[in-house]
């Protein structure tokens, strides 16, 4: 449904593609930016991570409000930079994880308020995924929110990646961005469990194959 | 001849390694590895430009290719087909679409010092 969605927008609408990203912007209903949408209007001067490929209307929105942005793409480097080193005796992959999260995540002293992680927990790979979230604990403020999508499947058109651009509305905008294979798909559960510590949990349902997450440090 | 208003350009075939120092506008074109200041002017990096040092000036419009830290007291402009990486402290920041820009973005405290920093005039005098 979601490649349909954007074969039909192409011919619709002026594509707005670059490097890393491709194809007409879908616009798809988010509680979960709905709620930390009012939070980022609400109070000045916060510190925002955003999570995949540069999107000017992310800065340029963030910016705009006085925030500060720190700009990732942690899938991106995660399976293009040299993290891999070997295979453990069972022939596991091992990875460099202290090496990734200081390279990609330095944020030297800095405490974030928000981060809109967006879908790239469910691209990670494995080793990643709870140092990922174990490093942002220590790295946001008390109260600092983590917004999250998670995939319900793993396969078919759901399972594609895409990259979210905010709005001043209660819309993200969806567009085609270069492709990881897709690793999980988080239950309820495993998600609890993996943001174990975290103080608050608020989920949003959607119709699509994606679901929403906050966390609250 | 050139007049007394022309701007400042180095242009695309000029290679520099080191600082460049100035008080007005300046166009890059050319490479430059170093450190590039001014104090009040305007810097916009030409779209050939190929720069790996740190920008600091009250405004900056990059077009080309930048690897190094924007400072600017005043707006810095990523425009369609720049790539940047590196982090910006700005007091404003607009991004184009088809910009290409990795890193951190800094609109606080460190603009306004950037701010002060660069109206003292070079070499400024003290009184008693």
């Amino acid at each position: 449904m979601l490649s349909r969605w954007f074969e039909k927008k192409q011919e619709a609408l002026p594509s707005a593609s670059g490097p890393g990203l491709s194809g007409p912007r879908v616009p798809r209903h988010s509680n979960g930016w709905s709620t930390i949408r009012k939070r980022l209007q609400a109070e000045p001067g916060l510190r925002v991570i955003d999570n995949g490929f540069t999107s000017p209307a992310n800065i340029n929105y963030l910016t705009g409000l006085g925030h500060s942005i720190f700009l990732t793409d942690m899938v991106f480097d995660a399976w293009t930079g040299d993290w891999k080193k070997g295979l453990d005796e069972d022939g596991k992959q091992l990875w460099d994880v202290e090496g990734f999260l200081k390279k990609t995540l330095n944020f030297e002293d800095r405490k974030f308020d928000v981060v809109l992680m967006w879908t790239a927990l469910d691209y990670l790979p494995e080793a990643l995924v709870q140092p990922v979230v174990g490093h942002l604990f220590e790295a946001m403020n008390p109260g600092g929110q983590v917004l999250s999508f998670f995939h319900t499947r793993t396969t078919g058109e759901e399972a594609t990646r895409v990259r979210y651009h905010i709005t001043p509305g209660d819309e993200v905008d969806m567009q085609l961005t270069q492709q990881f294979p897709i690793q999980r798909a988080f239950t309820n559960r495993s998600i609890e469990k993996l943001f174990a510590g975290w103080s608050g949990h608020r989920q949003f349902l959607a119709k699509d194959s994606v679901s929403e997450v906050i966390m609250t440090r | 001849m050139a007049g007394e208003n022309a701007q400042a350009r180095i242009g695309k075939s000029i290679v520099i390694c080191g600082e460049v120092k100035g008080s007005e506008d300046l166009v890059l074109d050319g490479r430059v590895e170093g450190t590039v200041t001014l104090t009040e002017g305007r810097l916009t990096i030409g779209p050939s430009a190929h720069i790996a040092a740190d920008l600091a000036a009250k405004d900056v419009l990059v077009q080309g290719h930048v690897q190094g830290n924007i400072i600017a007291s005043g707006r810095v402009e990523l425009r369609s087909g720049c790539n940047v990486e590196g982090d910006i402290t700005a007091l404003r920041l607009a991004v184009e679409d088809n910009a290409l820009f990795r890193g951190k973005v800094d609109l606080t405290q460190a603009a306004s010092k950037a701010h002060e920093g660069a109206t003292v005039p070079v070499g400024g005098a003290t009184t008693s």
